[in-house]
């Protein structure tokens, strides 16, 4: 009998990951934006639920839930309006980087409105009881738990309805296989669009305001539904419903059974939904709910920012390396303190140029930078404090070892489509945080680890002097490879696959090279950091955290060029250190650099290296009809 | 078996689902020789290049390029085996310049390893210099000269089309497939299309796609008429569109 209980408290939750599960699988079939920002459209909606309730004295939880409610919607009409208004109809990728932008914004904003301290919620805020409910045996089942579970099977099947019979379903399914057609054939995009987003806004407010009155509301109490949401979803290979509805409440129901399991199983349930992305990508799961036109279809066209994009320069390595000497120069004149600070911009720099290489080069996405740094760090502390082998040594080891876990990532990501690597990353790097990240002899258990940088170098002049020159020499040797035959093919498999492969380039091995390189970058970072800081606890890697601030200086610096790297860094870390003081800073971090994404993919792709580009190439010169391209070769000597 | 055969394709079917693009298709292409797909709509012309490339998976049949079988083949080692195609949406590398995109097609012809390249030797063995002469190469064909540092995507359609040629003359294809070289080209640069395709002749084994019939009659060998994933005649220009069958698939009517 407790075994039906636990199951039936199952349903509960996982009618709420179907839920959020069923919006993002809306947004994507209809927009082909991968929503990653959903499980914060349900935070913030839960806050406003919770300030409703709190201030207004008088206010009904009813009334309170359909405020919310219609909230949501609207916030998801703005989204529809202003972030993803101007990136509609461009790459996957554009799409998700936005995507991390947005949650940026939303949970840095639902920080600073709200505080980051936890509120406890109250049973009276629950709109159905918590206690008492349907008697099974000994053991009762709240009604909010049926009711949760009644509300979310309902919205999951309506939906499916709506998407099977109504207009307004076809006109999404013919914008999703194909979008062209779609719009030939009269479908009003932006309207469908609106709509759809009302709906993800509306469904994620109701789960939101349903699962807090199960514990204490903080910005991050709802963090663990995105990956949840995103498993349920990828069960129906982020396409079906109804399938999407059964993944939701059959995690729910294993990760409640689960709790009651004996001990080594019931540690099962913090891996359970990242293991199951995982697995389900390693099955090619959308396979079965996805034809290859449709996916092709859903991966965007990178054509429709023409005008946007500029070519920009790759940058000299003979500069890079002039600039080294320069910077090593200047550095003496530094005080101890902005030493320090120059030493970590320049790290930041480089887990910068970490994305430069495989966002701006290899047209790929990824939420491990954070990961790989923390794996990168670690290593510093194994081998460099615990097995006390030198600096010099341990630099390379961290960012070689970093190679195989991007092949294993690789290969789960589907010969590394765009939108599975950035789905598998994610997984990976909660599937880490849950298990290597919190062992002992790993990661001391998440406590402090001390990683004393060599005596020779022990000062931080001296300390930063090796940091501009090991990064100066790193972004050197990158504007050289990226004008080689390999980074080139990089860009070519990212423009294009399919003319890739005719050209002759396998473009699998070199999405994998593109992110295995991205990664040693990124371990080499993290091990350096550690030596940097001299200190340090896993958390300063927390995946979410760091993999966004470094997007997001990375995509207002530019994203295609190493130099965008360098200034994204500088901007980002002079200012945090600036606003150092302020409680919020995490926040306006999280705020400003979700916003700055946002725009600067709207407006300026190319970041502040692409609005510099524009300036030298001001007077392009106008196109001679193409008859005298072939006419000037015939006179040249064709024949 | 013919020596200078230099595309073979038997009995190529490719299925989606319930539909059958392509349908027990052959065709040979003899080194030196251009041969004109011409068929409506739909009829599986741009399906039949994509099996012969290797983005359509056969059902059944075979393609074999200079008598190497490659019906299991990845397309980038179809490409390797001499085989270059162009795709009938033009997209090229939208966002590499024209002289990117003529150094990518040498993709093959350069070796070079990931090591060499990568710790610094990259700086030592820029191979742009080396690719300089072979982009000449490439220029005395179509001359794209001004366009080397504009964006691809910032091309008009014609230069783009030319652009795209002279990417895939670059690699000295022993089979080139284009899929609707002339569509979107002004009459003027249609003609112009026609110099080119027929300068490349000499070296290659050419199979064109086009709607365009006076275009490709210019210059053709040989025409194949397809129709709903069946080739329904083939042989001389003036004998394939004189055939009954494929003016009924032309007009929709029987000829009388
Ligand atoms: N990936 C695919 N999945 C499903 N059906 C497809 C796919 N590719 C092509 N088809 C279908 O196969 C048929 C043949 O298409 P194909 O593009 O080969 O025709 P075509 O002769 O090139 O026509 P056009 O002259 O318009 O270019 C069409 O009905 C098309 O809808
Ligand atoms: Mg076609």
């Amino acid at each position: 009998m407790i075994w039906l209980q636990y199951a039936v408290f199952g349903l509960g939750v996982g009618a709420i990951f179907a839920l959020l599960a069923v919006g993002i699988v809306l947004v994507y079939r209809a927009t082909g934006m991968l929503n990653f920002a959903h499980a914060s459209i349900a935070t913030a909606a839960a806050y406003v639920n919770f300030t409703l309730l709190e201030r207004v004295q008088w206010m009904p939880v009813g009334l309170a839930l359909a405020i919310t409610v219609v909230f949501g919607a609207l916030l998801g009409i703005a989204i529809r309006k202003f972030v993803f208004g101007p990136i509609a109809g461009t790459s996957q990728v554009v799409k998700l980087i936005v995507s991390f932008g947005l949650a940026g914004v939303l949970q840095g904003a639902v920080g600073l409105i709200w505080s980051r301290i936890g509120t406890p919620t109250l049973p009276g805020h629950s709109l159905f009881s918590m206690t008492s409910g349907i008697k099974i045996g000994a053991a009762t089942i709240p009604s909010q738990r049926i009711a949760l579970l009644v509300i979310g099977a309902a919205v999951a099947l309506g939906l499916t309805l709506l998407l099977k019979r109504t207009e307004f379903g076809m006109c999404v399914r013919a914008l999703a296989q194909n979008p062209l057609a779609a719009r030939l054939a009269g479908v009003d995009e932006r309207r469908v669009h609106s709509a759809v987003w009302a709906i993800a806004g509306a469904t994620a407010a109701l789960a939101g305001v349903l699962i807090i009155p199960f514990g204490v509301l903080t910005p991050l109490s709802l963090s663990g539904f995105q990956i949840k949401s995103l498993a349920a979803a990828l069960v129906g290979g982020f396409a079906s419903l109804p399938a999407a509805l059964a993944g939701g409440l059959g995690l729910g129901v294993v990760q409640e059974m689960l709790v009651g399991a004996p001990a080594p199983l019931n540690g099962l349930r913090s891996v359970l939904a990242t293991g199951l992305v995982i697995v389900l990508l390693f099955a090619r799961i959308e396979r079965r709910f996805v034809s290859e036109q449709e996916a092709r279809a859903l991966e965007g066209d990178e054509r429709t920012l023409a005008g946007k994009w500029k070519p920009v320069p790759l940058g000299s390595p003979r500069a890079w390396l002039a600039g080294t000497v320069i910077l090593a120069l200047v550095f003496f004149g530094l005080s101890g303190f902005w030493a320090f600070v120059a030493g970590r911009t320049l790290i930041y720099a480089l887990l910068g140029l970490s994305l430069v290489v495989l966002t701006g080069w290899s047209g790929q996405v990824s939420l491990m930078p954070g990961t790989f740094a923390g794996i990168g760090a670690a290593l510093a502390w194994i081998l460099g404090t615990k097995l006390g082998f030198p600096m010099p040594l341990v630099l390379p080891l961290a960012a070689l070892a970093t190679i195989p876990i991007a092949g294993i990532v690789g290969v789960a990501a589907l010969r590394l489509r765009p939108l599975y690597l950035a789905v598998a990353t994610v997984a990976f790097a909660g599937l880490f945080e849950e298990t290597l990240f919190v062992q002992h002899w790993f990661a001391n258990s998440g406590n402090a680890m001390s990683v004393p940088r060599p005596k020779w170098i022990a000062g931080d002049h001296v300390f930063g002097l090796v940091v501009v020159l090991i990064v100066g020499a790193t972004f050197a040797a990158t504007a050289a490879f990226g004008r080689t035959r390999t980074g080139r093919a990089l860009r070519m498999a990212r423009d294009n696959e399919r003319a890739a492969a005719s050209a002759g380039v396998n473009p699998t091995k070199y999405r994998l090279i593109g992110f295995a390189l991205s990664a040693a970058y990124a371990g080499l970072a993290g091990a350096l950091l550690a030596y940097l800081l001299g200190t340090f606890s896993m958390a300063t890697f927390g995946f979410l955290v760091l993999s966004l601030t470094v997007f997001g200086l990375a995509t207002v610096g530019g994203i295609r060029t190493p130099i965008g790297a360098l200034v994204g860094a500088f901007i980002v870390v002079y200012l945090s250190e600036v606003f150092r003081a302020s409680a919020s800073v995490q926040d306006w971090v999280f705020t400003g650099t979700g916003a700055a994404i946002i725009a600067v993919m709207a407006y300026s792709p190319d970041g502040i290296a692409g609005m510099l580009a524009r300036f030298k190439r001001h007077s392009r010169a106008v196109e001679p009809p193409v008859v005298e391209t072939f006419e000037l070769a015939e006179a040249s000597g064709g024949r | 078996m013919d020596a200078d055969i230099a595309l073979a394709v038997r009995g190529a079917r490719v299925r989606f689902g319930a539909v059958v693009p392509c349908d027990g298709v052959d065709v040979t292409v003899h080194a030196g020789e251009i041969v004109a797909i011409i068929g409506p709509n739909g009829a599986g012309k741009s399906t039949l290049l994509d099996a012969i490339s290797g983005f359509a998976p056969l059902e059944a049949g075979s393609v074999a390029i200079g008598g190497t079988d490659v019906t299991r083949a990845l397309p980038y080692r179809r490409a390797r085996l001499g085989l270059a195609r162009s795709f009938q949406d033009a997209r090229g590398f939208a966002n590499m310049t024209v002289r990117e995109a003529l150094l990518g097609s040498l993709h093959g012809r350069f070796r070079g390893g990931l090591l060499a390249e990568g710790i610094g030797a990259g700086v030592a063995r820029d191979d742009e210099r080396a690719a300089c002469d072979a982009i000449e190469e490439a220029l005395a064909l179509v001359d794209v000269r001004r366009y080397l540092d504009v964006r691809i995507a910032d091309l008009s359609v014609g230069t783009a089309r030319a652009v795209e040629l002279a990417v895939l003359s670059l690699r000295r294809p022993a089979v080139l497939l284009l899929d609707e070289p002339a569509s979107g080209l002004q009459q003027s640069e249609v003609e112009a299309l026609a110099g080119v395709i027929e300068r490349i002749r000499g070296s290659a084994a050419t199979l064109i796609v086009e709607h365009d019939v006076p275009f490709v009659r210019a210059f053709s060998d040989r025409l194949i008429a397809m129709d709903l994933g069946r080739v329904i005649a083939e042989g001389s220009p003036a004998d394939v569109l004189d055939h009954p069958a494929v003016i009924e698939s032309y007009l929709g009517v029987p000829a009388r």
